[in-house]
């Protein structure tokens, strides 16, 4: 079908098939079109039948799609499951979590750590005669201990080859309220599983599940475990020898000085800091005593 | 928007309500067919979790999630195919001398045989009825190429029509 009006210089269609679906589709107003399609009645149904066309191809694609059923947009919905954790209450202020964390966990965990260390600087100047704390204590240790603030004669002080071990396990143990010899599962997320082997005092359950404060101790390792610090013990800490327990017979000296040069593995246990200890490969639960 | 911000339950809730189907629909168009309700789900996720834009600029932000979720899965499912096979079994069965609306099947497969960018647009603007200038903010093309696309879009599809015996009044 010819079109009716035709471009002056080139004598082509002047309003072809391109432009109407452009019009069709709400691209331009295009008043030169709208006007010609009124003195034209040619034009007019060309329009039309393009606007028809498009509409129909509009239906067509929305028809294209299945609709959704009634319940879509039912949140309780088994579909829905992975969207329901963000439909919770909003988290608390940052500012108020971190103090929070900080007061309940890693404040403790630094004390803790720095008992710890110092204990461990003090065994292993018992085993080779007089030590530089500051040399044995680990780095993360160190970390915690400046930011706890100074401890008198734990900084830079040569400290004695003093005490024994039973001893220095004993204040150690006096922190906690329960102690236990546990293998370590793989870490799943920040939560670690560890199987209780044995309890070396209090009472716990058979699995305990800790929230990781730094890295997940090894899988398949045993660890001793300090649980539910004794806030007066900690509170009233001293640079004292404070190391883990003792293996009986034959393996505490290298059992001693495995845990001397490890570094503790922090954790937090039911909102309270919480340690572990790695012993040496082969350890036999049985001959881990308390004194 | 200033409670989606704040992550209230409830002005999550409002969003999915409004926008979960639109979003399915666009999904299901771009060619992420089996597992759509899991795209639309990630979707909203990402949303959730994302910082929210302004207002002015969110509804453009918004449809960039979808689309991207679209291009995400299908860049690992192979989805155009599995666009062809959807739409095959979803086609009503008539033959093609006697079509009958709303279920072309042609032009199930017309739609099928369009690029996934030509696809996108005729998605947003058929199922989210969006202007021009939203649809390039969407796709982060000119309102240009938008009308390029739209327009080869839609004389592919009206050509399909037409060779499918598609008849209009007047």
């Amino acid at each position: 079908m010819a079109d009716d009006t035709t471009d002056e210089m080139t004598g082509a269609p002047a309003f072809d098939d391109d432009r109407l679906q452009a019009f069709a589709l709400g691209f331009d107003d295009d008043p030169r079109l709208v006007a010609a399609a009124a003195a034209d009645e040619g034009l007019r149904r060309r329009l039309d039948a393009v606007r028809a066309e498009v509409e129909q191809v509009a239906a067509q694609v929305r028809a294209a799609v299945p609709s959704p059923d009634e319940r879509y947009t039912d949140l309780s919905d088994p579909r829905w499951a992975g969207l329901q954790e963000l439909f919770a209450a909003p988290p608390p202020a940052k500012s108020r979590g971190r103090a929070s964390l900080w007061l309940r966990v890693l404040a403790p965990a630094a004390v803790v750590l720095v008992a710890v260390a110092v204990g461990l600087a003090v065994i292993n100047g018992q085993k080779s005669g007089t030590v530089a704390v500051n040399s044995s204590v680990p780095a993360a240790a160190k970390a915690s201990s400046e930011a706890a603030g100074p401890l008198t004669g734990a900084g830079t002080d040569v400290i004695d080859r003093t005490g024994d071990y039973a001893q220095a396990l004993s204040e150690q143990v006096d922190q906690f309220a329960l102690v236990v010899l546990a293998k370590a599962k793989a870490a799943s997320g920040a939560f670690q599983r560890f199987v209780v082997v044995r309890i070396l005092k209090g009472h716990g359950p058979d699995v305990v599940r800790l929230r990781v404060a730094d890295r997940p101790a090894d899988t398949g390792r045993l660890q001793v475990l300090f649980l539910r610090p004794l806030m007066g013990g900690i509170a009233e800490i001293s640079p004292e020898p404070t190391p883990a327990p003792v293996p009986s017979a034959a393996d505490t000296t290298s059992t001693l000085e495995a845990l001397a040069v490890g570094v503790p593995i922090m954790y937090s246990y039911q909102g309270e800091a919480a340690m572990a200890r790695e012993l040496p490969a082969g350890t036999d639960p049985a001959a881990v005593n308390l004194p | 928007m200033d409670r989606l911000r704040r992550q209230q339950p409830e002005a999550r809730a409002e969003l999915f309500r409004r926008y979960a189907p639109q979003a399915r629909r666009i999904l299901f168009l771009q060619g992420f067919c089996e597992e759509v309700d899991d795209a639309v789900q990630e979707v909203f996720i990402k949303v959730y979790r994302a910082k929210i834009p302004a207002e002015v600029t969110f509804l453009a932000w918004f449809y960039r999630v979808i689309l991207n979720t679209g291009r995400d899965q299908g860049r690992r499912r192979k989805t155009r195919r599995g666009l062809m096979d959807k739409l095959h079994q979803i086609a009503p069965e008539v033959s093609t001398d006697a079509p009958s609306a709303p279920a072309d099947p042609a032009l199930r497969l017309a739609l099928a045989d369009l690029s996934p960018e030509l696809r996108e647009c005729v998605a947003l603007r058929f199922f989210a009825d969006l202007p021009l200038d939203a649809i390039a903010a969407a796709q982060d093309i000119p309102v240009g190429t938008v009308k390029s696309r739209l327009h080869g879009a839609m004389k592919h599809l009206r050509r399909t029509l037409t060779e499918s015996g598609f008849e209009h009044d007047g």
